[in-house]
């Protein structure tokens, strides 16, 4: 395929499975360049974001391998919608007009926004990034190199660490935004991009993700858990501090923590995790001393292992309104009992919009037990919906769907869609 | 009331109150002692607890009361709940002297009003709502102050009362105690268009009322449950325009159903506390550290009142502390920001 994005890939399946084809190829160039190039913004990202070098590493490994050309058109054939043939507003050269979509980046994971970023170039559409600035080196060198390698690409990407510099560099309305956050920060995002909702005639389309974190079930009634799912626990709790919305932030077990409390495998894989991803390195969050000094002088259970607390939760998680999480990352609440507790937490839509994933330590059962009850409309299907293996917890594929949404369908979807079949 | 409590209410200083609270909570290795016994543990400087400096103290989590009851005595007289706002478990607080907090909440108060009510002043506790919580502490701190002062004084829960009340004695100066939501909405309401001039005259478009000189008006915060939200500053304004008050008449409390003791600002700005409590301010990313004054931090509470419950204590709110150890209230910390997709996004300028 020629570098430069033909004017007619713009419109249609093929023309998207041509961007996947470029964009897999590019991205495949830019994570595989030389460690001269790569090491110093994995040393500037580590410096604005917090995470360990290790963390900012893991993430890469993970990406390359995961974002492929093949991944990508898998990806969008996947997400392209039956019967896919509205209208499009052509303009000047007959070309379908693209949306402008505007996403603002959270910085809680390294390069947490490139799946937005990529949905919206698949689809075909404008991307508007405002960075994190606790997330912005990699990003900002991987859109770079996509604009000097794919210039005709590159006019339908910009981005900024500044609101309202995004907002000066773009000579267009923003018809669509996707952020993530809660229900102040679209106010705040009005006022920081100078939009007034009131001046439109219909209201931009917004993708807000709030998922907080993610349920471990695990399959501990008849044998304690195994070293190597014990390891992708430990994984899927400690990695980037527990920040991101796929870090487990609860744990649902057949047994109470105190048959764990003393567990030196358990501890072990911990303090394994904790050394592998140099998180031993970080400065120990003093909430988290605090929350460990409160169970001790309460006799809750819990482990401590510096980075990483597991308690048992308090009793006011069960309640409505109430979060299923604690608001310290690297606290993990364990609750006592089964996926039928999971499936009352679904019954309740406040808490079921909190959980991003709920994570089985048995595969072969979990994907069964998908396809067996696909079709019941109950809060246990929705829970099978959302249940991924453990070991992917912190290695989704391209395709994962935060929130449960996927963003490329959402974004092919979106009203007075440019797109053509 | 207790002997304990009448000792407390008996020192005349912070420092001699601290020290028997401290005492109080080692004898008997309270939940709030024993936090403090593991997070001071091997630690050098923390021997004699009494004596370190309170910015050095390890505070607990102003979650802890909704977690679990914290009580020194098994018959504690009052538990205290706070009013519900996001979260459907309340705080509760285990008032092991209800006569302690009664005492202790009209010495905090009439340390800064007596002079008023020497010259004529009537007082007027105004708690809408509250009556549907008998467990509130603002409808306990209230009815102690009536009863204090017993005919001057009275406590209204509806705007109807309110409006009747201020007009039946145009003449005397009123120091009018209440939630700030209420408040607000009483000076919406009359601007609505409520009568409040007698026999159908609306005040619409008019001055909508004008207190008497040398009235006082005491919002209680609370804001944040209400319709609409408003700085403190813009609220004031619009209490003094609203009431007909001098802005300088604006005066604010700090209580909560978490405290024994309460802090007032005379200016709308800066809130100095009663004689048996302190406020230290924490940085905000790093809690257990103290922060230089003038800078932003999470608001600290050492409260000898609770000398049954918590007497070291981290709220949610933000502040900042003055050299005289007087503390500015800023607002609610966004506590849901730091995980997941609920993680903030960057806030510009």
């Amino acid at each position: 395929m020629d570098n430069a994005m033909k004017p007619d890939l713009r419109g249609g399946l093929e023309a998207a499975l041509g961007r996947a084809e470029i964009l897999g190829k590019r991205w495949q160039e830019w994570i595989h360049q030389p460690s001269s190039q790569m090491e110093p913004l994995i040393t500037d990202q580590v410096s604005q974001s917090g995470h360990t070098r290790a963390d900012v590493v893991f993430q890469l490994k993970h990406l390359a391998e995961a974002i492929t050309v093949e991944s990508l058109q898998a990806w969008v054939r996947q997400s392209w919608p039956n019967g896919f043939a509205k209208s499009s507003n052509l303009n000047e050269s007959g070309i379908p007009d693209s949306m402008l979509i505007c996403c603002v980046h959270a910085g809680n994971i390294p390069m947490v926004g490139l799946q937005d970023m990529l949905a919206i170039c698949l689809a075909g559409d404008f991307y508007a990034g405002k960075l994190s600035r606790r997330d912005s080196a990699l990003m900002q060198a991987w859109l770079e190199y996509l604009c000097y390698q794919e210039p005709k690409l590159g006019q339908k990407l910009a981005w900024s660490t500044d609101a309202a510099g995004l907002v000066h560099s773009l000579n267009r309305p923003i018809q669509a935004w996707i952020f993530t956050g809660n229900e102040s920060t679209w106010e705040m995002i009005q006022k920081q991009f100078v939009v007034d909702a009131s001046a439109h005639d219909t209201p931009a389309a917004t993708l807000v993700r709030r998922a907080e974190a993610s349920i471990a079930v695990l399959d501990d009634q008849q044998s304690p858990l195994h070293s190597s799912e014990l390891k992708a626990l430990a994984e899927a709790m400690l990695l980037y501090q527990g920040k991101g919305c796929r870090s487990v932030g609860l744990i649902v077990s057949s047994k109470p923590l105190s048959f764990y409390q003393h567990s030196c495998a358990m501890v072990d894989s911990m303090e394994a995790v904790i050394m592998d991803s140099n998180q031993d390195e970080s400065p120990v969050s003093e909430e988290r001393v605090m929350e460990r000094g409160w169970c001790a002088a309460n006799q809750i259970a819990h482990i401590w292992v510096d980075h990483l607390l597991i308690r048992e939760a308090p009793d006011y998680v069960f309640e409505p309104n109430e979060s299923l999480f604690s608001t310290i990352p690297g606290v993990v609440y364990w609750v006592q009992g089964d996926r039928s507790q999971v499936e009352k937490w679904f019954d309740d839509s406040r808490k079921a919009a909190q959980i991003q994933s709920v994570y089985s330590v048995n595969t072969r059962e979990h994907t069964s037990q998908s396809s067996r009850n696909r079709a019941e409309p109950s809060s246990k299907s929705r829970v099978e919906s959302k249940t991924e293996p453990l070991e992917l917890a912190q290695r989704p594929p391209i395709h994962w769907t935060p929130d449960g949404e996927n963003p490329l369908s959402w974004v092919l979807n979106l009203p007075s869609q440019s797109h053509e079949s | 009331m207790t002997k304990l409590a009448e000792q407390l209410l008996a020192t005349t200083s912070f420092d001699d109150a601290w020290q028997l609270c401290v005492g109080e909570h080692a004898t008997h290795r309270s939940i709030a002692w024993r936090y403090v016994e593991e997070m001071t543990r091997g630690m050098d400087g923390f021997g004699e607890m009494a004596s370190v400096p309170l910015e050095k103290w390890p505070l607990m989590s102003i979650s802890a009361f909704r977690e679990r009851l914290m009580s020194i005595t098994d018959t504690p007289d009052m538990i205290f709940r706070s009013s519900g706002t996001s979260s459907s478990v309340s705080s509760q607080h285990a008032m092991g002297s209800l006569a302690l907090y009664h005492r202790a909440s009209i010495e905090g108060f009439m340390t800064h009003y007596r002079e008023a009510f020497l010259h004529g002043a009537r007082f007027i506790g105004y708690v809408p709502g509250y009556i549907d919580n008998p467990a509130s502490s603002l409808l306990s701190m209230m009815g102690a102050i009536v009863s204090e002062l017993e005919d001057v004084a009275t406590m209204i829960s509806t705007p109807q009362e309110l409006q009747i009340t201020l007009q039946e004695d145009a003449s005397s100066p009123v120091v009018l105690f209440g939630a700030a939501f209420g408040l607000v909405d009483f000076v919406d309401g009359i601007e609505e268009g409520m009568s409040i001039g007698g026999a159908g005259e609306s005040t619409k478009g008019h001055a909508p009322m004008r207190l008497p000189q040398g009235s006082i008006i005491i919002e209680t915060g609370g804001m944040k449950t209400h319709r609409r939200e408003l700085s403190r500053d813009v609220m004031h304004h619009h209490l003094s325009e609203g009431f007909g008050v001098p802005r300088s008449q604006i005066h604010s409390e700090y209580g909560m159903c978490e405290m024994t003791s309460q802090a007032y600002s005379m200016d709308g700005v800066w809130f100095t506390p009663t004689r048996l409590a302190r406020f230290v301010v924490k940085d905000v990313n790093h809690p257990l550290q103290a922060t230089p004054h003038g800078s932003v931090g999470r608001l600290g509470v050492m409260d000898a009142g609770n000398i049954n419950s918590c007497p070291w204590f981290l709220t949610d709110d933000l502040a900042i502390q003055r050299e005289d150890g007087a503390i500015q209230v800023l607002g609610r910390r966004e506590k849901s920001v730091a995980r997941g997709c609920n993680y903030m996004v960057d806030v510009d300028g």
